[in-house]
């Protein structure tokens, strides 16, 4: 009974938990970046003032049902996506669905945003998700390879059996030890995904004022803004889950996720944005053959 | 325009119904748009991600300048022509003076004369370091702006010093210049240059020999070499195309013909080599101020002039230019006799750049590239609808 009560806490709690630590990397990433552009940079939980407002904001216009609902599937897919991703102490869902099944789930943040924008018709918004969609074949690939090597060399495709096998021998056996190929084609997935520069096309200000996120206002940009702060905390807990030996405890978690957040805004901090076909060339060029090259090493028994 | 569904002799079974074909959109970009300089803003018709046709709109500013002057005082003008150009404020400022000074015969006293180089230049100096702002931030290079705004922000404090004001000067004024140096003024200007110079190689490691902003903006918006001349372009954009031509040399005035400095000039004449003679001319503009902190001789900075409110200025007209950091401008002034000026009208850089230049270059670049290659024209929108 206990751990059904357990579980019942954890279903409710962990959304709560990824916003909560979301909230802290975005405002860690901003004051970062406010420091290296030399400003003092805001709060430390400025993201969690503005959702608040954002949500507070009445909303008068709308696009439709479609848009509407565009905005429960980029919440919901993320969120949902969420509970596979075993963390410390919750790894319940994990059995019933392995790598694929997050990889199917976290498209669907995608796939609704390109509803929702196209019903707004603003051709900012659908530049910007034709771009969206154009990088997801850039970093999806690289990102889907690399994961295809891990579960070939552990012979298992559950993100909490490789967490297990990379605990048993500590950072020896961490996938970025053992396959820095995987691990860095990986990382500049893992760049892409994220939508930092140099592969920040989607948002692209300069070029299409925001692209999807510019019919987007009140409680609709507060949702985008939620779902990009969860989805902070899932992208990179996939990362450290992958190749950085997950974690023991919440402590050794937070560490990881702040540390591989500090080396993608390092470079976000540093260049500029490619234009959307060099992003997409860069990701078929260097992440890709080296996700491949890795792939093949494996299969030939290297390493 | 072919029709959608054509029977087999050719007519339309649907006529009016658009082709599949027209793949042609609209996006309208500005004034409110990030990608935007200034309030200004761009029609553009794409196919895909290019660009087929461009059109610009300039309208979001016009506080009708030229007519304004004809209706006040020779001295309230001086207020009002820093404002048609924001960023760099003090050529126009300057070239006001010199044309009123041309037509009354005023003699500038040489000091103000130096102090008017310097200011020229410090404005200058402080426009190149926006522009590699905002040129930086159309590739999303956000840490360039952050810098070097806030770099200028330092020769901002030595203008308010100078002149009381940090944007808009209004210190030139016919005869010379409002008031000498503060003490300790001169050394504080070298601090700042000394400074500026030291930050030089970070702005060179982050942005001038960043590998995306060249990946991005070489060959981007070439402007052919033998259409430069043909279509009035002047200044840095000039120079980029590989003309050695500057009025501070080719027409030179102030002092600027006892000073030692170089024209830069590079061949390429895309975005990425206007940028880069701004980068050039940052250097010389800081051996140009550093020349004049060293041989400014002392003395008077104004000849008093009759009371402005009744002082009527001689019948005639002139023409002045000057070398501004967006490129030639120039005043030409028609005076009747009277305390207000019969007609100004400003030749600025920003009509050639801003708006033909422009809608010239845009087609066939990319929606990418748009705001990119605004930028690296440098064009000044309050100019444009003046």
């Amino acid at each position: 009974m206990n751990s059904v009560i357990g579980l019942v806490v954890w279903i409710v709690f962990y959304p709560l938990i990824a916003f909560t630590v979301g909230v802290f990397l975005g405002g860690y990433g901003r004051k970062f970046t406010a420091r290296v552009q030399r400003r003092v940079g805001p709060s430390w939980i400025q993201p969690f003032f503005d959702v608040i407002k954002l949500m507070r904001k009445r909303t008068n216009i709308s696009h439709g049902y479609m848009h509407d609902i565009s905005l429960m599937m980029l919440v919901s897919g993320t969120m949902l996506s969420l509970y596979f991703i075993p963390v410390p102490g919750f790894h319940y869902f994990s059995q019933f669905g392995d790598f694929v099944v997050i990889i199917y789930l976290l498209l669907i943040p995608s796939l609704g945003m390109a509803l929702g924008v196209g019903e707004t018709a603003n051709p900012n918004g659908s530049i910007g998700i034709s771009r969206a969609l154009q990088m997801l074949f850039g970093y999806e690939v690289p990102f889907v390879l690399t994961f295809i090597g891990m579960a070939m060399l552990n012979g298992t495709t559950s993100m909490y059996e490789l967490v297990q096998i990379q605990q048993s021998g500590g950072i020896a056996t961490w996938g970025i030890v053992t396959h820095p190929l995987l691990g860095i084609a990986a990382l500049f997935a893992l760049q892409g995904m994220m939508n930092e520069k140099p592969f920040e096309v989607i948002i692209a200000p300069h070029e299409i004022a925001t692209g999807p996120m510019t019919e987007m206002g009140g409680k609709y940009m507060g949702m985008m803004f939620i779902q990009h702060l969860i989805n902070l905390f899932v992208e990179l807990t996939i990362y450290a889950n992958l190749f950085l030996g997950g974690a023991k405890n919440w402590f050794e978690l937070l560490f990881k996720l702040f540390v591989l957040f500090t080396l993608i805004l390092s470079v976000n901090s540093v260049f500029g944005r490619f234009r959307t076909d060099d992003a997409m060339r860069f990701m078929w060029k260097i992440p890709l053959p080296l996700a491949a090259i890795g792939v093949v090493g494996i299969m030939l028994g290297i390493g | 325009m072919s029709e959608l569904v054509t029977a087999n002799d050719g007519s339309s079974l649907m006529p009016g119904a658009k082709s599949l074909e027209n793949r042609e959109y609209n996006l309208f970009i500005g004034p409110n748009h990030p990608g935007v300089e200034g309030n200004f803003a761009l029609k553009l018709t794409l196919e895909g991600d290019t660009i087929v046709k461009a059109k610009t709109e300039a309208g979001f500013l016009h506080r009708g300048f030229e007519k304004l002057m004809e209706e006040r005082l020779f001295i309230q003008n001086i207020a009002i022509v820093c404002r048609i150009c924001v960023p760099d404020p003090d050529p126009n400022e300057e070239n006001y003076a010199r044309a009123i000074e041309a037509l009354a015969d005023i003699e500038v006293p040489r000091r103000a004369q130096f102090i008017r180089v310097l200011v020229l230049e410090l404005s200058r100096l402080a426009s190149h370091l926006f522009t590699f702002g905002g040129h930086a931030g159309t590739i999303g290079l956000y840490t360039m702006p952050n810098w070097s705004i806030s770099d200028r922000d330092r020769i901002l404090d030595l203008f308010e010093e100078l002149t009381g004001g940090r944007v808009y000067h209004i210190y030139n004024m016919p005869g010379g210049v409002r008031r000498d140096f503060p003490a300790g003024f001169a050394s504080r200007v070298r601090d700042v240059l000394d400074y500026i110079e030291g930050r030089l190689p970070d702005y060179d490691n982050l942005f001038f020999n960043n590998r995306i902003l060249r990946k991005r903006a070489v060959g981007i918006g070439v402007l052919p070499r033998e259409r430069a001349m043909e279509w009035g372009t002047t200044g840095p954009n000039l120079r980029a195309a590989g003309f050695a031509h500057d009025v501070r040399k080719d027409d030179s005035y102030e002092v600027y013909n006892e000073l030692e400095f170089d024209i830069p000039t590079l061949k390429d004449s895309d975005a990425y080599s206007r940028l880069m003679i701004r980068r050039k001319e940052v250097v010389q503009t800081i051996g140009i101020i550093r020349q004049v902190l060293d041989k400014i001789p002392e003395g008077p900075v104004w000849n008093k002039q009759p009371n402005p409110l009744k002082w009527r200025v001689p019948a005639g007209d002139v023409y002045v230019r000057s070398e501004s950091s967006k490129g030639e401008y120039a005043y030409y002034m028609v005076s009747d006799g009277g305390v207000r000026p019969y007609r100004v009208h400003v030749r600025g850089a920003s009509v050639t750049h801003g708006v033909h230049i422009l809608e010239n270059l845009l087609v066939g670049t990319r929606i990418e590239d748009a705001s990119q290659l605004m930028f690296s024209l440098d064009a000044c929108p309050p100019e444009v609808d003046r």
